[in-house]
């Protein structure tokens, strides 16, 4: 992680963030050349000034200790009094300027630099290129970077050319990007998460109701300072968000927390799987630990298929659980640097083989700081490659129903600079990012921000009108609008709640099927948490969902979402009330599907009949009874005939499956149970149902 | 519709003082026997005089002594009509056919009456009776062709347009719509072209070169739009409507400001014009004005509670504004009163 924060804290590195600029170092002043003849006065303090800004400035390049160049920028400043006119002086204080942020004198003293000579160093264009680039200039900073060009087309320097042209061709991605703003508003989440301190790699629940973060605020565990940095060890903060207003952050101390450096890099969509970077062994590694009832379990490293001794850092967990997103720079199918793999759980719960995401995704350059989105098939990333801007900045691609990735899009500006932008998440809604920014008016170094998209700009409708018909008076009106703007809306519905007993009220873990009952196989299973009983599922639209919630020593409960491919975002609060297996107890059977008006069982039934079955196998001393239920549309008889018909259909299924006829009663109720209004459809088509109810249990 | 009602007035009065000539000569001829003819004239008189009710009781009087007297029905029935008195004239007109089946006029007269209240299905039915009865003139065609107008059958109504020009070849009125009907057929050039024509026939009508604008507004072609719009307002300094159109072509020409500038002046114009207050929002919001654009969309919608466009203006500067809640219930606003870009948008605000 360390790096990575220091580029958050001091973005001003960047501008030195390449190979070609590290050999740039110092640019040497002569006493004979800055001496001006016939001026004696002054120069001896002019000199002695010169000498104390060089060692500072030498420390400030060298060691990374970059409040120097501050220091180092007085003593130039006097000396350039003497003589203004010294070409490396007015480099040195334009790369002073630079670090310091004060970008109109960082270019003065560095055209003034290249004007006195213009090869005073050799990279003197390549920074006058850079710091117009950073500072949106794009045009002059292609002039710099194609002089600086020309200049080691001489020379040969082959990676040099490459990396001025990915420098222009960023400039050119840059024009076209910042022509077009992103509609967004961009806020400081606010005291209660921000400190003066450094925070930074925000993670939500796919409801927004839970953020995790890591700062090096003081007080964090162990209260110790890197002697890297001088600053605190990192440390994991989580805050509630309550009636829109995120609160004070809280440290939740152990286990995630310890003296050294503990750094979120990824959550679950349901906030109940924290992942988990360290990098003090293996070159770098990701953990995972679980929240049981409200404590965490301790993190634990994933299986060797993810960690490697090489670097890996960033990852994300698919919302239904089933795959990883990792960041590796390993050297296995790698197309260079840190790039995204995936790993998927197998049978006995353990990560598979790495799988590198492809040439569509990964680049030669770095990718790092991956999110999947809870809709589980669009991932957030950093790279430096692709139609970068400068630095990292964020893309997003899409997994297609085939499984490919779509050529990334660069999210835009003004999220992404021209500096790094990384570690965005953003809401199951699509409608907040959040990420962590040094911006000027915050509370001090990094920040977390949250970004509110608007949306593609509304058209504005006119109206106007004429007189179309000489002879009458009245004018004919007419509604002008502009071009109509298709909203890409998210398609998803999260599913949330508590899982309870019925009786006592109390919070239950107990676990979770979800099925798609028209492919009728199980997606994927979860657990509510074991402490409060709630749980948060995705539901990506277009399937019809059947869902099972069992516990043992419980009668499994039941529910159906039938969410069409057109379906928006929702979000679904249901609480779940288990019945504890005795007499009497009653349970819908959600997912049990009939042909219209006929006693046939769908296939789609399948999944909810095995459950039955299988339940009946479990609890050998229950027996049922299976209850039909119709609306009170039509006549008794009618109805009589097709609720008990129905009930025998499913008794027939447990009968020819292995079930003893002894255990199983079978009745036709008709309407004369409703369990809604018949005076709604939605009321109707929760009567026509079918249950079960404990007979007998011994 | 008032200029319905003297065109329909001019029209009667045209045909009385036809059918007052004709009596004169005959009552020259066969005077002493005729006295319902000559309380009939003293009709024709007081109608001159716009002594409606004294003429309505003379032909009254010229009836109960000739009770088929179609002529005197026909011209109680423009008296009626003065009096707005329109099932009493569509009566009188009804006797007058029956007592002359052939008397073309009085086709033209129901027909015109009918018109009067809008009901076009009736009045083309007695235009058509009118002119196969021989009573042939530019006017019936023309007539004709805006009831189909109205009646949204703009291909029958280029039709009828077409037969008044060859009727009258400086026929402005019927350049003019025939033009509307090309424009609504979605033939801009076709309306442009006979705009144009109108204006060549009539050059001082305000609303043709407004027409004309419009048209080139509908192709893109916003500078020549705004020449024409600018004629209108020449001719016609309190054309408001022409004014808010000048606004809204400078708006498709992204000259925000000026579009502002031409909405204002359409309102000073006109305090009521809604419409004017709802551009003035939306030119706002292009300025990113959008406290300003809430309160001339506020006034927009006060002035007309239903106007839905508004509503969906407003939610949009309100967004802007960060008051997501208000936006969303503009938008539902917006979307109950049938604006379909703003069903996606409530979808969104959930």
């Amino acid at each position: 992680m360390k790096n990575w924060i220091q580029l958050l804290i001091i973005i001003t590195l960047l501008l030195f963030g390449n190979e070609l600029v590290t050999a740039q170092g110092n640019v040497e002043i002569k006493k004979k050349k800055f001496k001006i003849e016939g001026k004696k006065e002054g120069f001896r303090d002019a000199w002695k000034r010169i000498g104390v800004g060089d060692q500072a400035y030498e420390e400030a390049i060298g060691e990374g200790l970059y409040g120097a160049f501050d220091y180092a920028l007085n003593h130039y400043i006097e000396a350039n009094r003497y003589n203004p006119n010294n070409a490396g002086l007015n480099y040195k204080i334009g790369v002073c300027y630079l670090y310091t942020d004060k970008i109109d004198q960082a270019i003065k003293y560095l055209q003034r630099a290249y004007e006195l000579r213009n090869d005073v160093s050799p990279d003197i264009l390549y920074m006058l290129g850079k710091v117009h680039h950073t500072h949106y200039m794009f045009n002059k900073a292609i002039s710099y970077y194609e002089l600086f060009r020309k200049g080691i087309a001489i020379n040969s320097l082959g990676n040099d050319i490459k990396d001025v042209n990915k420098r222009i061709s960023e400039c050119e991605y840059g024009k076209i990007s910042t022509q077009k703003p992103l509609r967004i508003f961009i806020d400081n989440i606010g005291r209660n998460i921000n400190s003066k301190y450094p925070e930074y790699s925000p993670l939500i629940t796919a409801d927004e109701t839970m953020m995790f973060f890591t700062s090096r605020r003081e007080g964090t565990t162990g209260g110790e300072v890197s002697p890297d940095d001088m600053q605190y060890y990192e440390d994991i903060y989580v805050s509630y968000c309550v009636d829109d207003i995120w609160q004070t952050a809280i440290n939740p101390g152990a286990p995630l927390n310890t003296s050294h450096n503990d750094a979120t890099v990824g959550m679950s969509a349901d906030g109940q799987k924290l992942l988990i970077y360290d990098g003090k062994k293996r070159g770098g590694d990701i953990l995972m630990c679980e929240i049981s009832g409200e404590k965490w379990t301790k993190p634990e490293r994933l299986d060797k298929n993810v960690n490697t001794k090489k670097h890996e850092e960033s990852a994300s967990i698919s919302p239904d659980g089933q795959t990883l997103y990792f960041i590796s720079n390993r050297e296995d199918n790698n197309f260079g640097q840190h790039d995204i793999y995936k790993s998927m759980l197998d049978e006995d719960g353990e990560w598979g083989e790495a799988e590198n995401l492809g040439a569509v995704v990964n680049t030669e350059y770095d990718e790092r700081g991956i999110f999947i989105h809870p809709d589980g098939v669009t991932i957030y990333f950093s790279s430096q490659g692709h139609t970068s801007i400068g630095g990292y900045d964020i893309f997003k691609s899409t997994m297609d129903s085939k499984g490919n990735w779509t050529k990334p899009v660069n999210i835009g500006y003004p999220i992404n600079t021209t500096q790094d932008d990384r570690d965005f998440v953003i809401s199951a809604d699509g409608k907040h990012g959040y990420y962590a920014s040094a911006k000027k008016g915050g509370f001090g170094s990094s920040d977390i921000y949250i970004v509110t998209f608007l949306g593609p700009e509304k058209p504005t409708f006119r109206s106007n009108e004429d007189n179309l018909i000489a002879s009458i008076i009245n004018p004919v009106g007419e509604v002008q609008i502009e071009k109509t703007v298709e909203l890409k809306t998210i398609k998803l519905t999260i599913l949330k709640g508590t899982v309870r007993d019925a009786m006592s009220k109390k919070p239950l873990e107990a676990s979770i099927e979800i099925i798609d009952n028209d492919a009728n196989k199980v997606i994927f299973m979860k657990n509510s948490n074991s402490g409060t009983g709630k749980y948060l599922l995705t539901l990506p639209s277009g399937k019809n969902y059947g869902i099972a919630v069992k516990k043992k020593n419980y009668l499994f409960h039941s529910e159906n979402f039938d969410i069409p491919s057109s379906k928006g975002y929702q979000e679904i609060t249901k609480d779940i009330d288990l019945l504890n297996i005795k007499k009497g107890s009653k349970v819908v059977l959600k997912n049990i599907f009939f042909d219209t008006d006929k006693d046939r069982l769908r296939p789609e039934s399948t999944n909810e009949l095995e459950r039955l079955r299988k339940m009946l196998v479990e609890y050998e001393g229950l027996k049922i009874e299976i209850s039909g239920h119709t609306d009170n549309q039509g006549n008794q008889a009618y109805n009589q005939k097709l609720s008990e018909s129905r009930a025998k259909a499913v008794v027939q299924y447990l009968i020819d499956n292995g079930i003893d006829v002894n255990r199983l009663q079978y009745k036709g109720y008709a309407f004369a149970q409703p369990i809604a209004t018949n005076d709604t459809d939605e009321g109707r088509q929760l009567n026509r149902r079918v249950e079960f109810k404990v007979i007998s249990y011994e | 519709m008032k200029n319905l009602f003297i065109i329909v007035v001019i029209m009667c009065v045209s045909a009385i003082s036809l059918f007052a000539q004709d009596d004169k000569d005959t009552l020259t001829i066969v005077a002493e026997n005729q006295e319902a003819e000559a309380v009939y004239n003293k009709g024709v008189e007081y109608f001159k005089e716009k002594n409606y009710q004294t003429a309505l009781t003379s032909f009254s009087e010229a009836i109960a002594m000739k009770p088929q007297f179609a002529k005197a029905f026909f011209n109680r029935g423009a008296v009626k009509i003065e009096l707005q008195d329109y099932k009493g004239a569509i009566e009188d007109y009804d006797s007058a056919i029956v007592a002359a089946p052939e008397m073309g006029i009085a086709y033209y007269g129901r027909g015109f009456t009918y018109f009067s209240i809008e009901d076009y299905d009736k009045a083309a039915e007695n235009f058509k009776l009118a002119l196969s009865n021989k009573y042939i003139k530019a006017k019936v065609y023309y007539y004709s062709g805006v009831c189909c107008f109205q009646s949204e059958k703009y291909a029958d109504a280029i039709n009828e347009y077409t037969e008044a020009i060859k009727l009258d070849e400086n026929y402005a009125y019927a350049y003019n719509d025939r033009g509307s009907a090309k424009r609504k057929k979605g033939d801009i050039e076709g309306a442009i072209s006979d705009y144009s024509k109108a204006i060549e026939k009539a050059p001082k009508l305000a609303f043709v070169y407004n027409n004309r604008g419009s048209a080139k507004r509908k192709k893109g072609d916003y500078e020549g739009a705004i020449s024409d719009y600018d004629e209108a307002v020449k001719l016609q300094p309190d054309y408001y409507i022409a004014m808010n159109n000048r606004g809204s072509a400078k708006f498709e020409l992204d000259r925000y400001e000026d579009a502002l500038g031409d909405f204002d002046a359409a309102i000073r114009l006109n305090a009521d014009y809604a419409f004017a207050y709802n551009n003035v929002g939306t030119a706002q919001i292009k300025l990113k004005q959008y406290d300003a654009a809430i309160i001339a969309l506020n006034k927009a919608i006060e002035l007309n509670p239903k106007y839905g466009i508004a509503y969906f203006n407003r939610g949009s500067a309100k967004q802007m504004l960060r008051d997501t809640k208000g936006a969303c219930a503009d938008w539902v606003r917006a979307a109950d009163l049938g604006i379909k870009s703003a069903k996606q948008l409530v979808e969104d605000c959930n």
